[in-house]
């Protein structure tokens, strides 16, 4: 079976007076359809260059590298022209932003925004456009939908906000939403509501998602697998449950062991020492290893992706090494 | 709707808004207002230089032609060149600063830095030029001259939206979902740039008055005899010690105008703009 988005090589780089960013550097996943796959990383990781450059929506100066493969259902979306990329964004692609306020126009109704989205993909008229868009807002529970429907942005709460762009996001019913960040913006409960909606409309439309966040609660919560990223890399891959239980990258380990867990009491967060190198001049090697407490001679080299056991990898050369410790 | 209501609290929009209304109603029924035609020369003996009576409220002038009815008429031409040019300018700019933003590169530096050029130099003089080698100026040309050397700061205004605009994440949203430029533009962009842009009109249409009358003044505007402002304030300049109410009349109409569009214009903008409240 061909997955629904097959990645290559993804690299995408910027290039200013600073010289050049590489943001998002060599990153290969597969997704399957009704699959959920969560990406998660500090900031300037390199998530959101990643989840913008699969619908090449980056802006010069940044650019996809050539060589990159971004394939939806076997068709390269890097290499297809405008007018046949436009049909696949929000009708077969949709995206959610992390600003549910920013994401919306401040001077067009929540309603119209979802018909114009409707109408650029789909010949429907206009009555039955406004009704599908009473409906969408139903259906990612929002109360009294035919009010709100001719609200303006503004007037809704950022909870609402949210669900009015994810009712916007899968009015095509898309095969694959990318979630960049949906919840970082939101109060805690309305976080939690949220995630609950994006469990409910899985289940219920099949949808994939591909859910960016440097929350490992909320990839926890909603993702099958889990891609760590480090420095424009994916530095491990596994199952949700395998990643959680034992990490075999000791970045993934330092950010399990850096969040805050309800069933470790009084204790003082473990922080990562040092910060992210800046994109521009990643050190030699594995880029994690100048933070790294394992680091030892053999890191000056580029580690590759390793297997560690099936669907289970991690870039880290203490993996190789036969009866290393689990950091 | 907050729109609405701090507009229905401001005083000054509100005076704007009366003395606009007035001089449009007064342009709109000239015809029926005034009891003398603008043009007629009621009697060269007996009527010259008349001061303002009951017959002739705002007297009349050389030509002993009916002043009140002039100045009236003459709102008509005033009004409709300035609104005229104001929307050709408006359009003109409001697309030229669209395509200046959205391309930019080197089509946005084309663009910008003539404008810079044509700004260099002062609009009478650019003006003056363009209707000097244009034979026989009527409104229409008038209206075309005024549109075309005016639009420079609509354009700049609506590019510096633009460039704002076009980074704000829904833009980058309606992209996602599948929406092209076209669309993009018309849906999102304009919408955003229209309160900027309605008030520069609006504050641009009393300027506009100005101008059209600065340059009938200087006789290269509004030909005689048609009345316009500008051209009877000149003419009652060679009378302004023995009838001075030939150019006054016209002069306070004149002034009249530009401060309804000006308090209209401020209005708007402290209504339209969310950090003025």
């Amino acid at each position: 079976m061909i997955p629904l988005l097959r990645v290559r090589d993804l690299r995408a780089t910027f290039v200013d007076d600073d010289g050049t960013t590489r943001a998002v550097d060599g990153v290969s996943f597969d997704l399957d359809e009704g699959e959920a796959l969560g990406i998660v990383g500090e900031s300037g990781a390199g998530k959101s260059v990643l989840a913008l450059s699969l619908l090449r929506l980056i802006d010069p100066p940044g650019r996809i590298a050539p060589g990159s493969l971004v394939e939806y259902r076997g068709t390269d979306l890097l290499q297809l022209p405008e007018p046949a990329l436009r049909r696949v964004r929000g009708a077969e692609i949709a995206m959610v932003f992390q600003h549910p306020g920013a994401s919306l126009n401040p001077v067009l109704r929540i309603g119209d925004q979802i018909v114009e989205t409707l109408r650029a993909h789909r010949a429907v008229t206009m009555p039955d456009a406004r009704r599908q868009a009473v409906e969408l807002l139903d259906l990612v529970g929002i109360p009294e939908p035919d009010r709100w429907v001719s609200a303006y942005p503004h007037e809704l709460s950022g909870g609402l906000q949210q669900r009015a762009a994810i009712a916007m996001a899968l009015s095509c019913e898309p095969k694959l939403l990318i979630a960049d960040e949906p919840t970082t913006a939101l109060d805690v409960t309305v976080q939690a509501q949220i995630l609950e909606l994006l469990l409910e409309l899985r289940q219920r439309l099949g949808t994939a998602l591909l859910l960016i966040s440097h929350d490992l609660g909320v990839v926890a919560r909603l993702a099958e697998r889990v891609a760590v990223m480090y420095g424009g890399q994916i530095v491990e891959q596994a199952t949700a449950a395998e990643l959680f239980a034992s990490p075999r990258h000791p970045y993934t380990a330092a950010l399990l062991a850096a969040a805050p867990r309800w069933d470790r009491k009084s204790e003082r967060l473990a922080a990562i020492p040092g910060a992210v190198a800046p994109a521009t001049r990643w050190p030699a090697g594995c880029r994690f290893h100048p933070r790294c407490p394992h680091a030892w001679e053999r890191c000056g080299d580029s580690p590759p992706l390793l297997e560690v056991g099936t669907g289970h990898a991690a870039r880290c050369w203490l993996v190789a090494e036969p009866g290393s410790l689990t950091p | 709707m907050r729109v609405l209501a701090v507009m229905r609290r401001d005083r000054r929009l509100r005076a704007g808004l009366i003395l606009v209304g007035v001089l449009v109603t007064v342009a709109v029924f000239a015809p029926l207002l005034s009891v003398h035609a603008p043009t007629a020369q009621l009697d060269l003996l007996t009527k010259q230089y008349a001061p303002p009576s009951w017959a002739h409220p705002f007297g009349t002038d050389f030509y002993s032609r009916d002043l009140l009815s002039r100045v009236l008429y003459g709102a008509r031409i005033s009004l409709s060149v300035a609104v005229l040019a104001v929307l050709l300018s408006v359009t003109l700019g409001t697309a030229i600063g669209l395509t200046a933003g959205m391309a930019g590169g080197w089509v946005d530096v084309v663009l910008m830095r003539s404008l810079d050029a044509a700004l260099a130099i002062p609009r009478i003089f650019l003006v003056l030029v363009v209707v000097a080698l244009w034979h026989n100026v009527g409104v229409t040309g008038l209206v075309t001259i005024l549109g075309l050397t005016s639009w420079f700061d609509t354009s700049r205004i609506v590019r510096a939206e633009v460039l704002s605009l076009r980074t704000r994440e829904f833009v980058h949203a309606a992209r996602a979902l599948g929406l092209s430029t076209a669309q993009i533009v018309r849906r999102h962009l304009l919408p955003n740039v229209a309160a900027p842009v309605i008030v520069a009109a609006t504050l641009g249409i009393g300027q506009m008055v100005l101008l059209e009358a600065g340059l009938s003044y200087l006789s290269v505007g509004v030909r005689p005899p048609t009345p316009s402002w500008g051209q009877m304030i000149a003419e009652g300049q060679t009378a302004l010690q023995t009838a001075p109410w030939v150019a006054a009349f016209p002069g306070i109409a004149l002034v009249l105008t530009v401060l309804g569009f000006s308090l209209i214009g401020d209005g708007l903008r402290r209504a339209l703009d969310p950090r003025a409240s």
